[in-house]
Order: structure tokens, then C-alpha cells, then sequence
């Protein structure tokens, strides 16, 4: 941490270093004909190779001042404002202050309604900020990201998320609709050339998943358009690469996308055997973007993922809209997606497990070797319409087909205090599995002022699987303290099982008008929810165990077994709420609240081939919830939230738990059932609070939150455990009076912004506890097990040319007992990241990541260290060759820990270890008829 | 002789033509420029209010003259508060608790302050107000509507209770002397086929006259258009009143009954609005809307005008925007109000950016907040010191007293 400190202090001293031996260049502008102050005229600082230096919109008296301009170079002034000449003049800072007042002579006769466009780099239009592309001069390959970086107020965070102002903006639009049919705006930003854009718009726009009771001005959500030039509404753009490595790695990498007005059209998919998952679409669109500023490091061979895995996929996905407009709140469009994924695993693991027993704690070392082949298909189409803010309706549909087949063998040797063997148990397992899942559902929502008895919002949900499995298991267990405890098995499973679900919410919003007329029940808002849900599954369970006599599988008639579980629930929920809401020209402030009411209704019906489980159930409860949140908004300064949340809710013990049909094949998991385990009750409560700067000058910009949450259960399920001396477990269920849990969540985000650097600090962390009883050996204990997570991050960008990353995580974990001779345990990891980045003139890159891992259950650190050089090459940088030299050191391991109520365990797997491999990627990408060029860059005044 | 007289006649038919076109200003929302207030300004005058308790006058805060008081309103608090004519406090008056959805009303003629409340128990559609307000006679509907006087003629201002009248829901507003006029348009399939007025003028609460009939069941260019109406206003000349109406242009002039075109606004193409907008009528109001929202700079309404001589105050209303501008008849140059700046000689207070404030006898109207009078003494201009009455906003400078200002437009 003192490392990271002082990192963070160096990195710090070091920015204000380079802003030395500098000037300020300030002044008014005027209107020469009236004399009048202009206020947001644009001043620009260029070089004379026409590069932007810096500048300013002038005040409301027409001031500007542009400081760290350099002294002693020729450089440009220019000034523009809508209707007037451009000024511009060769200047050169001779001393620390030059002062220029600038007059504008109208460039119009205004009878003749002659306008003169100036390249503004950003200006207010009504609400809306515009930003202006054209009026920065960047590298011709810069894409809409780096143009971002380069405007003031706006912060391109390390992961990829954008804010204006402190304040973050989750919707980026092209042209009114998600680009490529995908919410995740770095698909746009990181791709789409800057030279592409006409202008890049910032408004406010209404949250359409909130009724409109909900919505107030906070919840409006920012909203970037990100407007194209006519002629570049059509184009495509993507990524093709190969590599291939020492120790027979290799990776190859598909993203190609293409679209115009209404339509757009992408592939991808990928190859690998360094780990990289590639089974998800949209992450491999993603992770193959035309990025500049940030490069992605992470997206690389991935160390962490435990075994070795040789990935494979392909896939696409379609786009159309059946109209064509700008605007977001008119949507008629379709997207189809297809993906083919699958891997091939082998995975060796070995565990280290501390049990906690009574006065005879016991260690377990679990070796377990697998081989695993899987393959995916899915399949996706999601339609949206609609008209305005008041109307929606979206339809998706996924349907998905997975076939798996594994090899397992596993070795447990358990020994006690004294190192001495007291069982071991060698299990072989083949499985066979097929399953295939399809899922529909259907949403229309319709608000009307006019007509406030016809809104009402209708969800329709159908969801079903069914999968088939085949799986073959030998398993011995030899007890060296007692040998009538020894068990051998050889058993097969052939399950199937299907379940369907059927669900529908139908809000109506009318009520009160329904009900009172135009009386309006003194504000409170009045809706009424119905919930209707119907599940349905069935499992066959045909167990057999091996004759070694007869030589054939016998059919085991304890485990074999039908089981049909039908659930029925009907829930009306009556809602109440109101708002009050204060503003003034400084401030905006509102409270909103909302208390339930819910009567649940549910029969649950169980039809199995064991008379003891056909069970039918009817329950009925009564719940409530509420919630109050408070939002302060000080214009131009900051804005805060803070909520409340209180919910009460009843669940009941599943048939599995009541009649538990125990297979003891697992030596060290037999579950009992409990048939008089009572029903649960649970009272939780949230808390919730956010804050963010949004001071359009500040220097710094800040935002951070915090989340709170406490959950008490009344009769929570629990285990009473029984250890026997040979390492077998036996798990009981049972009711305890109550168990406790509470979380806390933090983050923090800070960015210093320097000219065209800057400085991001982002931190977040949480706390966990939970304290739950349980009987241990039939000792009663609460059991305290908390963790505690630190994540910080610091990353300085020095004018997009060297890119630093410092990281901390910090985890502890611990287990308490109360039970007394019951162990207690902790455990901690603490990893530091450093990352760099050097984009070298021109085109080069060079880039190194280091973890460095401290963990408790390990004696000495280990430190992965990869390398990165690449450059771009061929006609306008559509080529990149690449370099990759991973785990330089070679003594990465893969660990981890974990902790439960019932000790701590540390798994150490194989994976990834060292290998250098040289990568070649072609980026296709045109952006409107011509291909993008080179070109020479030639100032429009 | 008979070609003489067909000459005279044809003659005088070209003069009364001619009399009939409207004088055309050319205005660019786009282009128009900025200038210093100075520029526009002749004579300033203040009045420093005394300093009220409990009651914060912002920068929305509305304001009525009469002839014996300032009265502000400030919306967000529903109160008003009531100075005499040199700025010493009357009254405040709160009637933020007495109904919803209301701004005082003044009543000229009949020294009044009026104001028609909504009962707050109450939620309203359209379809509920076109049926109360087309069946008003019938007793049920009264309660949906409160209304309240205050009579300026009675120094306690004590907010007296009235009857609501079938008249009070036309919203109609003193024009003059007594005679009221309305300014409603509102087309609807659940009005009955019949023609209305979009301006009807009426002797106290007797109709006298309308002008510009329309369909209100389907007049299509008004069908599904929310709060639009025909504004008619003081002209400046006497007996003489400008009208201005929905999606037009043209600015009548309304004199001895006679309706003419006196001026026309000439917008660029990108701010007309197209032909089919007036010949193809809106399937819906979401189609309305939506076509609002993507032409946000097409001509919605010309909304105020004032003229004072050489210069012309023009506030227009785009589809989703506004803007305010100042006309100069000498130069035909039009300027931005949002654009124009406080300068020193008119004591860096903003006078005139963003809203010209109110006319009353030939002199405009400001109220300056505390805030807005802090910014402008921290640029005071040495050199030009501060009017006795303004300097005595700022005994305490870090908390200075609102200030109406009264000011005259230039004429030369």
C-alpha cells in the first residue's frame, strides 16, 4: 500500500512538472459594430501545423483566458462566433501574460438571412450541448473516443463508462437508435471514425422504464447522439486476427461489422487456446474495437481462468429499423442474433480445505483432474416499438441447445491434526448432457393523461428447459479409523428433466380514476399489480447400481425416483405513492414514496413416485414494502440521492428440503431432509446514496455512492452438521430462530483533468458479514463469516501518448465460530496491478502488465508479467502487428480462496504459464463512399 | 367621364390593396445579433423594494403594475407581494394554499386581482374540462373551480372568495376600459360540430364580437395541439390591438372592428412550416408530437410584440424552442434578446436579456433580484457611479434589495 502511495505521489508531482515554462493568452471579444461582449465565442490556441493547442468559449462578458500555452512558439489565435468573421492572427508568447482584445466585424447582411457556419468546438443549442468533431484537429484514424478525451467536462473513464459534468451518461445513441442494436456505448465510441460524426449531441431525455408518476427531472437520463454526416450513414469496420505462440498457443479473432441508414449486419467469433472467452457476442465485438486512447490489456491470454481451455465461436447478429428517424423515442426495429460457442477444458485442481469440527479439526486435499468438451448454440431475436415516451412494447425470444460431456477424477485424502490419514475416497465420473432452453416474453405498457383509466402495463413471460443427462460414477471410500464405514460404488444416473414456466403481470395504473373518479384521493397515485405465475417441472431420476455378479446395472429403487412439482401463485398488490417536489432557479428537490401491499396466493403441488413426497401445499401471505427517496439538485454544483427501502417477504421449504432423498455416494455431502422445517420470514432493509459534482469549470469532477443493506430472518433453514472421525459429512436440515446478514458498498470516482491529461482515481469497495446458526457436531454455533473487498484503481493519461495504471485489491475473509472448540478461520489476498502504456510516434505501441499476488495461504508472492509491442502498418493503419510475452517470469499459479460457514479452502489449478506469441490483425474500415485515407489535414477557417 | 370613374375606382382599389399588405420583417432566428442593452435603452429609473420577510423574490418571479402599486409574484412560492409605487412594502399576501394551477389575473378596469383556482381534490382531463366547461350551468361542475379577488381598491388585500361564472372559465382577460377578450383555441371530436372564434370580445361578460372562426371539432391544423391560442394585445396606438394566432406569421392589426395584416414575420424555409402541415391533419396526438419534436425550430406561434418606435420587441415560439428578439425598423437588423448584454452604462444589470419585462404606460418594467444585483456590483463600472436609489440597494452589499427597474425604449 506505502508503494502505491508514493506511486500515486510521484505520478502526481510529475504532471505539474510538465506543465512548465508557459503562457496565458486572455482578452474580451467584442462585436465591432455595437460593442457589445460576445458571450460564447470560441477561442482556439492552433499550432502552425493547425494542431489544437487549447480552447474556450468566452464568458458571460466576453473574457477568456487560455492558459499553458507554450512560449516562444508561433501559434494561432483564432476567435469565431456565429454571424461574425473569423478572427485569426499569428502570435508568439513572448512573457507570461498576453492580452488581446478581439473585435468582430457581422458577417451578414442580415435582411438577406446570410448565415456563416465557424468551426465551434462545442456550443449550447436550446438544452442540448453540441460538439462540434470538425473543430478538432486530430490524427485522421481517431475515433469518436479520442475526440471525447479532448472536450472539457467530459471523462472517458478506464472502463470504458463516460460522464459529463461528474454526472454519468448511460445512453449513447447514433443517430437516435443504439448502434448495431447494442446498449454498449463503446461499440460507437471506439469505433466509428471521428471523421464520421457531424456533431455529437448531450440532452436529457426520459427514463421510459419509469411510469411517468416516477418521473422526475433527476431521472432523466443523459443521453449522447453521437450524429453522423449524411454521406457517412453507411460503412463497416472490424477485426481479423491471427497469432500463434511458443507451447502451441494460438489465437484467432473475428469481428466484422457493416451498416447503413436502417440496417446493420455483424459477424464474430474466434479460436483460441490462451483462455480468452469468446462465447459472448457482444464482448467480442467488444473486445475487438478500433480503440486508440485505451488500450485493451485485459483482453489478452486470461491467467485467472482455471485449467486450459481451447475456446471456439462464431456467430452474428442482425439489425434492422423499419423506420427511419433520429429520434429515440420512435423505435420499430428488429435484431436477430445467432452464436455458436463451445470449448474443450482440461482442468486439474487441487484443494486445500480446514474443517471446522469439534476439538478435531481436519484437513482435506482434494486432486481432481477433468476433461470437458461443450458446446453451445443460441439463438436470440428482440423487437422493440415505440411511438413516444408514453407507449412501449418489446418482444424477445431466446432459445438455446447445450451438449456437454466430462471426465472426472477425483482424489480426497483426509487427515487429521497429526498428518495421519483417516479416509481417502477416489471417484471416476463420465457425464453425458444435453439440454436446451427456449424463453419468450412479451412486454406493452401504455400511459395517457387524457385517458387515465386505459394505462396499464402487461408482461407475459414463458420459459422452458428440459436437459437429459447419462453420467457413470465409481467411487471408493476407505476409512482408516473404521472400516465398516468403507463404501464402494459403481452407479449410474440417467436423469431427465423439463420445466415450464408461464408468467404474467398485468399492472393497472387507473385505479384511482377507477375508483374516485376526478377526485385524485389528495395526491396519491393508486396502481394495482396482479402477478399470475404457473410452474411446472418434471424429473425423472432412474438410478442403477453395478452387479459386478451379474454383470449389469440394477436398478436402485431408494434413489430412483418421479417427481412432478407443480406451483401456482396469484399476487395482487395494491401501490400507493406520492411526491412532493420544490424548485427554484438555484435548486430542484423532490421526495417520493411508495408503500405495497401484496397477497400472495400459492398452491404448490408435488406428484412423486415416493408417497411421502406428494405433498400439496396451499400458502397465503401477506406482505408489504416501502420506499422513500430523497433527491437534491443544486444547479451547476452538485446533486445528491438518497433512498429507503423496507421489504417484508415469506418463503416456504421446498419438498427437497422437507423429504430429502439422500444419496450417500458423496461421502462428504449426505443431505437429510427435515419434514417439519417451518416457513421462513424476511425483513430487509436498503439503503441507498449518491453523489456527483457537476460544476461545468471545476478542475476536479467527482461522483460516488454508497449502498447499506440489513436482512433479518426469522426460522431461517439451516444445517446441523455431523463430522464423523473418517472425514464423511452429513448435513441435516433444520430451522434456526433467526440469522442476520448486513453488506456495505462503496465507490468513489475522482478525475483531475490537465489540459489534454488526466488523472482518474476510482475506488470501490464492500464489506459483508453475515451470522448465521447453525449446529457444528451438534454444538450450537453462530457462525460470523465476513469479507472485506478494496478495489482501487489510478490511471494517468498523459495526452493520450503514455497511459499508467496502478491497482489495488485488497480481500480478507473470515469465519468465526461461537461454538465453544470450534475453529475459527481467516484468509487474505492482496494483488497489485501496474499497467503502461507508450503510444510511440508513430504508431508504435509498447505496453506491460504486472500482477503481483500476495495470498495468506502462500509462502511467496507471485508476480505475472506480460509485454506488448505493436505497430500499426499498411495504407491508413489498417494492419497491427503485435508481440505478446506472457508470464516473462513463469511462476504464475493459479489460487484462490474462498470461506464458508464450515471452513476455508484454497484451490490451486493449472492454467495458463509462460508463452510469447506475435499477433497479425487487419481492420477493415470504410465510413461512407470513400475509404478512409491519410490524408494531409488542411485548416478550414 | 366612365374611364375616369373606372380609373378612380381601379385606383383606389390598388391603394386599399396596398394599404392591405402587411409590412414584412425579415428575421433570421439564427442570425440575429447581439448588442449592448445601452443600444436600445433611453432613460432608466429605480425603484428599491423593501425588503420582505420570508418571501425570496427569484428570477421567474412575475410582476404586475397598476397605477398605485408593484405587485410581485412569485410563482414557486404562490405568494405575491405588494409595494407601493416608490418600493415600500404594502402586503404579502400567500395564496399558494387556496387551489392549484393559478396566476393572479388583473383586471384593470376593475382594479382586481383575480384568480381562478383549480380545486385541488381534484385531477382534470380534457375530456373532463370540455365537459365542465361546456355544461357549467349544471350545478355538479362548479366545484372544480374556485375563484378569488383581491380587491386593489382595499388597502387589507384580503383575498375575498367569488362565485365562479361560466365567463370566469373562458379565462378571458381584461383588453381595455370593459371590454374582455378570449384567447383559447382548442379543437376536439368531443366538441360538437360548431364554429367558434379563436378571439372573441366581449362588453364585461356579454359576447360582442369574434374573429377568425374555426371548426372545434375538427379544424385540422389545431386538432391535437395543446395550449395554443390567438394573442391579443395593446399595440401601443390608440384603440388599436395586435393579434397574433397560432402556426401564422402575420400579425393583424385590430382597429374599429377591422382586422388587416400589419406585419408579417418572414422566417428562413428551415423555420416555416411546410404546406402539408396546414393540408394533411395529424393521425394522433403522439404523430403531433413527434412531429414537433423533430422540427423543433418550425414556427410554432408569434407570441408578444411591442413597438416603440424604431425598435420592435418580437417573442416567437418554435415547435420546441424560443427566442426573443428586438427589431430594428431603421436598419431592418434584428438582434437576440438572450445575446444582448448588460453593459456599464446601464449599470451591468440585465435589463433587457432574456425577457424586456412588462409595458404599462409607455415604460417597461423590470424586477432585479438580489443575486442578479450582487454579479452587477461586483463589475461596477468606477467611472459611472451607481443612481442614489440604486446605490441604496446595496447598504448591504453581500445582501442587496430587489430593485424595480423602470425604463423606456429609445424612439430614434
Amino acid at each position: 500500500m506505502r508503494i502505491f502511495l508514493l506511486c500515486s505521489l510521484i505520478l502526481l508531482s510529475g504532471t505539474t512538472i510538465v506543465q512548465a515554462q508557459t503562457g496565458t493568452v486572455k482578452g474580451i471579444v467584442k462585436d465591432s459594430l455595437t460593442g457589445a461582449v460576445l458571450e460564447s465565442a470560441t477561442i482556439s490556441i492552433f499550432k502552425k501545423d493547425s494542431s489544437l493547442i487549447n480552447y474556450q468559449l468566452s464568458d458571460g462578458y466576453g473574457g477568456f483566458s487560455l492558459s499553458k500555452i507554450p512560449l516562444g512558439a508561433d501559434i494561432i489565435l483564432n476567435v469565431s462566433y456565429v454571424g461574425f468573421k473569423p478572427f485569426f492572427k499569428t502570435i508568439k508568447l513572448d512573457s507570461a501574460i498576453y492580452t488581446a482584445d478581439i473585435v468582430l466585424s457581422p458577417s451578414f447582411d442580415d435582411s438577406l438571412n446570410v448565415t456563416v457556419t465557424a468551426q465551434m468546438p462545442i456550443r449550447m443549442n436550446g438544452d442540448t450541448l453540441e460538439i462540434n468533431p470538425a473543430a478538432f484537429k486530430m490524427d485522421p484514424n481517431a475515433v469518436v473516443e479520442d475526440l471525447l478525451t479532448q472536450v472539457p467536462g467530459v471523462t472517458v473513464w478506464s472502463d470504458g463508462t463516460i460522464t459529463m459534468n461528474g454526472r454519468k451518461i448511460p445512453s449513447v445513441l447514433v443517430d437516435g437508435k443504439p448502434f448495431m442494436g447494442s446498449g454498449d456505448a463503446r461499440m460507437a465510441t471506439q469505433n466509428l471514425s471521428k471523421d464520421a460524426v457531424e456533431k455529437i449531441q448531450v440532452y436529457q431525455e426520459v427514463d421510459r422504464t419509469l411510469k411517468p408518476e416516477e418521473r422526475k427531472q433527476q431521472d432523466s437520463l443523459l443521453t449522447m447522439n453521437i450524429k453522423l454526416k449524411e454521406d457517412k450513414k453507411k460503412g463497416y469496420f472490424g477485426k481479423m486476427a491471427v497469432g500463434y505462440g511458443t507451447t502451441q498457443r494460438f489465437e484467432g479473432d473475428l469481428s466484422f461489422q457493416m451498416y447503413n441508414k436502417r440496417t446493420s449486419f455483424g459477424i464474430g467469433g474466434g479460436y483460441n487456446n490462451i483462455n480468452k472467452n469468446i462465447d459472448n457476442l457482444n464482448e467480442m465485438f467488444q473486445n475487438n474495437t478500433y480503440r486508440n486512447y485505451n488500450p485493451n490489456l485485459r483482453n489478452v491470454g486470461n491467467f485467472n481462468t482455471e485449467g486450459i481451455n481451447r475456446y471456439h465461436s462464431i456467430g452474428g447478429v442482425f439489425t434492422h429499423n423499419f423506420i427511419e428517424t433520429t429520434n429515440s423515442r420512435q423505435n420499430d426495429r428488429i435484431t436477430a442474433n445467432y452464436t455458436k460457442s463451445g470449448n474443450d477444458r482440461y482442468l486439474t485442481n487441487r484443494s486445500l480445505q480446514n474443517r471446522t469440527t469439534l476439538d478435531n479439526p481436519q484437513f482435506v486435499e482434494d486432486n481432481t483432474v477433468t476433461n470437458m468438451v461443450n458446446d453451445n448454440h443460441n439463438f436470440g431475436v428482440n423487437y422493440i416499438k415505440t411511438n413516444s415516451y408514453d407507449d412501449n412494447f418489446t418482444i424477445n425470444g431466446n432459445a438455446g441447445i447445450n451438449n456437454s460431456n466430462s471426465d472426472t477424477r477425483r482424489v480426497t485424502d483426509i487427515r487429521d491434526t497429526t498428518n495421519n490419514l483417516v479416509s481417502t475416497n477416489n471417484v471416476l465420473s463420465a457425464e453425458q448432457r444435453r439440454s436446451g432452453n427456449q424463453s419468450l416474453s412479451a412486454n406493452y405498457s401504455k400511459y395517457n393523461y387524457d385517458n387515465p383509466t386505459a394505462q396499464f402495463n402487461v408482461n407475459l413471460n414463458v420459459n422452458n428447459n428440459n436437459s437429459e443427462s447419462d453420467r457413470y460414477v465409481k467411487s471408493v471410500f476407505n476409512s482408516f479409523v473404521d472400516d465398516s464405514r468403507d463404501t464402494t460404488y459403481n452407479r449410474n444416473y440417467n436423469n431427465t428433466a423439463s420445466n415450464l414456466n408461464i408468467g404474467a403481470n398485468l399492472g393497472y395504473n387507473g385505479l384511482r380514476r377507477l375508483l374516485f373518479g376526478r377526485f385524485n384521493f389528495f395526491g396519491i397515485d393508486l396502481s394495482l399489480d396482479q402477478r399470475i405465475n404457473y410452474a411446472k417441472s418434471n424429473r425423472e431420476d432412474r438410478v442403477s447400481d453395478y452387479d459386478s455378479i451379474q454383470n449389469v446395472y440394477v436398478r436402485n429403487t431408494r434413489l430412483t425416483n418421479n417427481n412432478i412439482n407443480e406451483k401456482t401463485e396469484y399476487s395482487p398488490t395494491l401501490r400507493l405513492g406520492k411526491s412532493f417536489y420544490k424548485w427554484s432557479d438555484k435548486y430542484y428537490r423532490n421526495v417520493y414514496m411508495y408503500v405495497n401491499f401484496t397477497e400472495d396466493f400459492k398452491q404448490d403441488n408435488n406428484s412423486s413416485s415416493f408417497a411421502v413426497r406428494n405433498l400439496n401445499r396451499s400458502f397465503s401471505f401477506f406482505r408489504y414494502d416501502g420506499y422513500l427517496s430523497y433527491n437534491y439538485n443544486k444547479r451547476e454544483k452538485f446533486s445528491y440521492y438518497l433512498g429507503l427501502n423496507y421489504n417484508k417477504n415469506f418463503d416456504y421449504a421446498s419438498v427437497d428440503q422437507l423429504y430429502t432423498i439422500t444419496d450417500d455416494l458423496d461421502r462428504f455431502n449426505v443431505r437429510i431432509g427435515n419434514p417439519d422445517l417451518k416457513n421462513r420470514v424476511n425483513h430487509s432493509y436498503n439503503f441507498s446514496a449518491r453523489f456527483n459534482s457537476q460544476k461545468p469549470k471545476a478542475k476536479y469532477a467527482f461522483n460516488g455512492g454508497l449502498n447499506a443493506g440489513y436482512m433479518h430472518t426469522l426460522n431461517p433453514v439451516t444445517d446441523s452438521l455431523i463430522n464423523d472421525p473418517s472425514g464423511e459429512r452429513t448435513y441435516y436440515y433444520v430451522n434456526a430462530k433467526e440469522s442476520q446478514s448486513y453488506n456495505l458498498s462503496y465507490n468513489l470516482n475522482i478525475v483531475r483533468t490537465l489540459k489534454k491529461s488526466n488523472i482518474q482515481l476510482m475506488y470501490n469497495g464492500s464489506y459483508n458479514n453475515s451470522r448465521n446458526p447453525n449446529y457444528i457436531d451438534n454444538i450450537f454455533s453462530e457462525t460470523s463469516t465476513a469479507g472485506f473487498n478494496n478495489n482501487i484503481n489510478l490511471q494517468l493519461a498523459l495526452r493520450s501518448i503514455v497511459i499508467f495504471n496502478l491497482g489495488k485489491t485488497f480481500n480478507t475473509y473470515q469465519t468465526d465460530q461461537s461454538g465453544a472448540g470450534l475453529r475459527s478461520f481467516k484468509n487474505s489476498s492482496d494483488i497489485t496491478r501496474l499497467g503502461l502504456t507508450v503510444n510511440l510516434p508513430k504508431d508504435y505501441t509498447i505496453s506491460s502488465t504486472v500482477d503481483h499476488t500476495k495470498n495468506t495461504n502462500i509462502d511467496k508472492p507471485i508476480i505475472l508479467w506480460n509485454a506488448f509491442a505493436s505497430c500499426r502498418i499498411l495504407k491508413n493503419q489498417q494492419g497491427e502487428l503485435k508481440f505478446s510475452a506472457m508470464d516473462i517470469l513463469k511462476q504464475f499459479q493459479n489460487i484462490s480462496n474462498t470461506a464458508d460457514k464450515y471452513g476455508t479452502t484454497t484451490r490451486i489449478t493449472n492454467g495458463l504459464q509462460q508463452y510469447f506469441m506475435l499477433t497479425f490483425a487487419y481492420y477493415p474500415r470504410k465510413f461512407g463512399k470513400a475509404e478512409i485515407k491519410k490524408r494531409e489535414i488542411k485548416q478550414v477557417w | 367621364m366612365r374611364t375616369f370613374t373606372f380609373l378612380a375606382i381601379a385606383l383606389q382599389f390598388i391603394c386599399i390593396a396596398a394599404w392591405c399588405q402587411p409590412t414584412k420583417i425579415y428575421l433570421s432566428p439564427k442570425a440575429a445579433g447581439s448588442a449592448n442593452q445601452s443600444m436600445f435603452i433611453d432613460s432608466v429609473r429605480f425603484y428599491p423594494l423593501e425588503k420582505s420577510n420570508g418571501a425570496d423574490i427569484s428570477r421567474y418571479s412575475g410582476l404586475y403594475i397598476t397605477d398605485q402599486y408593484f405587485i410581485v409574484v412569485n410563482y414557486q412560492d404562490g405568494n405575491l407581494i405588494v409595494y407601493d409605487r416608490n418600493g415600500r412594502l404594502v402586503k404579502q399576501v400567500a395564496y399558494k394554499k387556496k387551489g392549484a394551477d393559478s396566476y393572479p389575473r388583473y383586471d384593470k378596469a376593475k382594479q382586481q386581482l383575480n384568480f381562478i383556482f383549480t380545486n385541488k381534490l381534484y385531477s382534470l382531463t380534457e375530456k373532463d374540462r370540455i365537459e365542465i366547461q361546456t355544461d357549467f350551468a349544471n350545478k355538479k361542475n362548479k366545484k372544480y373551480y374556485k375563484k378569488y379577488i383581491i380587491d386593489l381598491n382595499d388597502s387589507t388585500f384580503t383575498m375575498k372568495k367569488a362565485t365562479v361564472t361560466a365567463f370566469d372559465i373562458l379565462d378571458a382577460y381584461n383588453l381595455k376600459d370593459d371590454l374582455y377578450c378570449t384567447y383559447r383555441v382548442h379543437v376536439s371530436d368531443r366538441y360538437k360540430d360548431t364554429t367558434d372564434y379563436e378571439v372573441k370580445i366581449y362588453k364585461n361578460d356579454q359576447f360582442v364580437k369574434g374573429y377568425f372562426p374555426y371548426n372545434k371539432n375538427h379544424e385540422s391544423k389545431y386538432l391535437y395541439a395543446p395550449y395554443i391560442g390567438a394573442h391579443t394585445q395593446e399595440s401601443g396606438k390608440p384603440d388599436t390591438f395586435y393579434i397574433t394566432r397560432p402556426y401564422l406569421d402575420t400579425i393583424y392589426s385590430l382597429s374599429n372592428d377591422i382586422i388587416t395584416p400589419a406585419y408579417q414575420i418572414v422566417l428562413p424555409m428551415e423555420n416555416s412550416l411546410p404546406k402539408s402541415f396546414f393540408e394533411t391533419p395529424f393521425k394522433n396526438k403522439t404523430e403531433r408530437e413527434n412531429f414537433e419534436r423533430n422540427n423543433g425550430w418550425m414556427l410554432r406561434q408569434i407570441y408578444t410584440v411591442f413597438e416603440s418606435g424604431r425598435y420592435m420587441f418580437i417573442t416567437i415560439g418554435f415547435l420546441s424552442n424560443y427566442g426573443q428578439y428586438i427589431y430594428d425598423k431603421k436598419t431592418t437588423s434584428s438582434y437576440n434578446l438572450s445575446k444582448t448584454k448588460a453593459d456599464s452604462i446601464t449599470y451591468n444589470l440585465p435589463i433587457i436579456s432574456d425577457d424586456p419585462g412588462n409595458r404599462f404606460n409607455n415604460k417597461y418594467y423590470r424586477v432585479i433580484n438580489a443575486e442578479t444585483l450582487k454579479k452587477a456590483y461586483e463589475l461596477k463600472d468606477k467611472s459611472i457611479p451607481f443612481p442614489k436609489e440604486l446605490e441604496a440597494c446595496f447598504k448591504d452589499s453581500k445582501n442587496p434589495t430587489p430593485v424595480i427597474v423602470e425604463y423606456t425604449i429609445k424612439t430614434y
